[in-house]
């Protein structure tokens, strides 16, 4: 993705799967590009960083993430931004324990969960009133 | 005469070979980081006006996450007089401004708003004569209202929300290589042999560009077309490395019963009074990494330029872009002009970022290779290659007197180095440095408070690992271990916490270790009357819950003071809710000061109760994330941050908080618990 593609959002923080940062979608599912190989993703849909916004419209995980300035060093927000995306397309509206147990796999450094927690609702608002701002 | 000539022209020449062979048994003194203290005259130079009317700020810091861009673009605009959206506020490289310090200390507001905010005054002014006393800044005048400033979405979050290419490894050139280092699991000073690895297995593996040893780097480089190649190469090679015949275990080096059995310190000073003790407490806290989540990666390109002469770029994200251009100056042989450093954001630095490694090693194998080359460190590198904070070993001795007031104190401190790192430093000079004790080591170890008589005493034990500056220094384990022993003072003489420490800063001395004793009273008051407003956890069966309170100074200036909250089941410790009262003075952009809290917040739990780098071979024993837990999101307390409203100075917010959550959190465990941990991480075994 990011040497043949140059699509660099997507990001190396440890290669087997444990920080999240790599997080992309295949066929609308949360998973980690560090531990998938290309085989797997072979003929289905592949979303990044960079394909989430539609045009300058931005996904309401976008949005929220803006609004309420989530990211530090930014290094984890991508795969933070595809896990969250993840989580809203298949739970309207999540609550804080289903918040914990999708984002655990993602860790952050700066320690911004308490941001990502508060965007993820904020967005779940957003996408409720339809997404567009 | 004739040694000396040949020094000369290998200098000259700066010919491929690293010039590291020694005179007179000195090697050549590597480069310091140079700290200038900013100055209008540099600060003119970041400011400019466009053609256009708008105006562009080079931001003389580096970018980590603390949203530096953000508060110069605040203190630029609100002294222009224009809103925020008009000034663009860009990461220079080496090229785009004088040479500054390099981002450590959480100082930059602290340093940069009087000579910034004076330089867009002059602007603004159209000149005005140099050496006056600053006029009253429009910036300094509009922070006083702090609350007044509303927040603004930053330009560039747009770029990162959407994955734009802001990091060293983003960098794609035409041409480039990929290369990767391996690593000896041990320090090479240790004695570390190489035994051997299969070439022949690496050159097989398509994509295989070379494999070399370079002097300068500590194993064997393999180079590819692309990083998939490197994985492979790795693997096949399968290198052997012969164990040093010394590997002993940092934290026994630092131990500091044994210490105090031999009776000598590097620094000493204060006495106390013979006699039995109150409290006898004795704290052992573990090295630990950095973790940035951004393994560090760096891009070298030599090329020629107009005048036939070799340049060098390097990109990079270093906190220090012009102590790293000096580093490839001397490398290289050539002169700082013609080397460009562009600096990127990192994804984190918290102090790792403060010495020069991989950019060294991407230098050398793209001089050796001819061709642009990116050395990206794998996560194991990041723990086998990068230098940690040392261990440290405390035992703090306090007699409480009739009166209830502390008499005597004596805090004996037993650690490595951190601002005199050993990554990067030759031997000779880390035996120079070992005489003179350590101000990074020894941050936040004198106690604010009042006692009749304090003893403060330091051992520095160099260690097989590298040490080096980790975020907060020795601030975070040294007031852990003063609010530890605080805690237990109080509850030995029967006292409420918070009482016990207003006492003691009720007539506590103003000083270079604290400017202002009745801010952190102030500040201590503050959070003890918020967490008194929520009325404390109900216990669960089979839970012990408790709540702990600590204090404390960031460099003699910030005071931040704390309240936990935990719950303790037999096979799980949870912080539940976590006040923080925080007082930095003025606030240029109060919700990144939040993060700020926030982030220090985090590090405070995963001091007290996740990390642990431990090396009892002498080798990282923990060389992955898997390996090295780290606080995720469910394990985050509910967090209810004070920002204190002052008009006084910025004094900084990047490391503060540290020195109060982590105490905070300790203290509660034993109200919860009635034990006493002696070591970190705190486990459930050891509340049992």
């Amino acid at each position: 993705l990011r040497e043949e593609r140059g699509l660099t959002g997507t990001r190396y923080g440890c290669g087997p799967g444990v920080c999240g940062a790599c997080t992309v979608h295949l066929d609308g599912q949360a998973v980690r590009s560090c531990i998938t190989p290309c085989s797997a993703a072979d003929g289905r849909e592949l979303t990044t960083i960079e394909g989430l916004a539609r045009g300058d419209l931005l996904h309401p995980v976008q949005q929220a993430w803006l609004e309420l300035a989530v990211a530090q060093c930014v290094y984890c927000q991508s795969g933070q931004i595809m896990g969250a995306a993840a989580l809203l397309a298949s739970t309207r509206n999540p609550n804080d324990e289903q918040i914990d147990a999708a984002m655990a796999g993602h860790l952050c450094r700066c320690g911004t969960y308490e941001r990502v927690r508060a965007a993820i609702h904020r967005a779940a608002q957003i996408a409720g009133e339809g997404g567009v701002r | 005469m004739s040694a000396l000539l040949s020094r000369r022209a290998l200098l000259a020449t700066g010919g491929g070979i690293t010039v590291s062979f020694g005179l007179g048994g000195c090697s050549l003194i590597p480069p310091i980081p140079k700290r200038p203290a900013p100055t209008l005259d540099d600060a003119v130079g970041w400011i400019h006006r466009t053609p256009e009317g708008r105006f562009m700020l080079w931001c003389p810091r580096v970018e980590m996450g603390q949203n530096v861009l953000g508060a110069l673009r605040r203190i630029a605009a609100l002294e222009l007089g224009v809103s925020e959206a008009a000034i663009d506020v860009r990461i220079p490289g080496t090229d785009d401004i004088g040479r500054v310090k390099g981002t450590v200390g959480s100082d930059s507001v602290r340093e940069l708003l009087v000579p910034l905010a004076t330089a867009c005054a002059r602007l603004r002014d159209e000149m005005k004569a140099q050496g006056v006393e600053p006029p009253s800044l429009r910036a300094i005048s509009a922070l006083r209202q702090a609350a007044s400033l509303p927040d603004v979405v930053q330009p560039q979050h747009y770029a990162l929300v959407t994955g734009a290419p802001v990091f060293a490894a983003d960098a794609r050139l035409p041409g480039m290589l990929h290369a990767t280092v391996l690593r000896p699991p041990w320090r090479p000073e240790l004695g570390v042999e190489l035994d051997g690895w299969n070439r022949e297995a690496v050159q097989a593996v398509p994509g295989f560009v070379a494999q070399l040893s370079l002097p300068g780097i500590d194993g064997p480089v393999l180079v590819g077309q692309h990083p998939q190649a490197l994985f492979a190469m790795r693997a096949a090679a399968a290198v052997r490395w012969k164990a040093p015949a010394h590997s002993p275990d940092p934290e026994r080096m630092v131990d500091i019963d044994a210490v105090l059995a031999k009776g000598r310190f590097t620094k000493d000073s204060g006495s106390v009074q013979e006699g039995a003790w109150t409290v006898d407490l004795r704290l052992d806290v573990p090295m630990t990494a950095h973790a940035a989540i951004e393994p560090r990666c760096a891009v070298a390109r030599f090329g020629t330029g107009a005048d036939g002469k070799q340049t060098l770029e390097l990109w990079c994200g270093t906190q220090d872009p012009f102590f790293m251009r000096d580093v490839m100056a001397r490398d290289h042989g050539l002169p700082v002009e013609r080397i460009t450093v562009h600096n990127q954001r990192l994804g984190g630095g918290f102090g790792a970022r403060t010495v020069a490694l991989v950019e060294r090693e991407a230098a050398y194998v793209a001089r050796a290779v001819k061709a642009p080359v990116k050395l990206q460190w794998t996560r194991e590198d990041e723990f086998t290659g990068g230098f940690h904070r040392p261990p440290s070993s405390h035992r703090v001795k306090v007699r409480v007197g009739a009166d209830g007031l502390i008499a005597d104190w004596w805090h004996a401190l037993s650690s490595s180095h951190v601002i005199f790192t050993s990554a990067g430093m030759p031997p000779w000079m880390q035996t120079f440095t070992d005489f003179v004790g350590d101000a990074g080591t020894s941050r936040g170890q004198h106690a604010p408070y009042a006692f009749t008589r304090q003893r403060r005493s330091m051992q520095l034990t160099r260690v097989p690992l590298a040490t080096g500056p980790w975020r907060g220094l020795g601030a975070g384990p040294n007031v852990l271990a003063i609010e530890a022993a605080m805690d237990a003072a109080a509850r030995a003489s029967r006292q409420d916490p918070v009482a016990f420490r207003l006492r003691h800063l009720a007539n506590a001395p103003a000083g270079e270790h604290l400017a202002d004793p009745g801010r952190l009273s102030a500040v201590l008051q503050r959070v003890a009357e918020r967490a008194k407003r929520e009325a404390p956890r109900v216990a669960a069966a089979g839970e012990r819950v408790g709540r702990g309170v600590a204090c404390g100074v960031y460099k003699g200036l910030s005071v931040v003071a704390a309240v936990a909250e935990v719950a303790i089941t037999d096979d799980r410790i949870r912080v539940t809710r976590l006040w923080c009262s925080h007082d930095c003075g003025a606030m240029v952009d109060a919700r990144s000061v939040r993060a700020q809290v926030e982030g220090n917040l985090v590090w405070s739990l995963s001091l007290v109760l996740f990390e642990r780098l431990s090396a009892p071979e002498a080798r990282a024993a923990q060389t992955g994330l898997a390996d090295y837990p780290l606080p995720r999101i469910p394990d985050m307390p509910v967090l209810d941050i004070d920002l204190v409203p002052s008009d006084k100075p910025p004094s900084g917010a990047g490391e503060a908080a540290i020195v109060a959550g982590a105490g905070a959190i300790y203290n509660a465990l034993v109200a919860a618990s009635g034990k006493q941990p002696t070591r970190l991480p705190v486990t459930p075994a050891d509340l049992a």
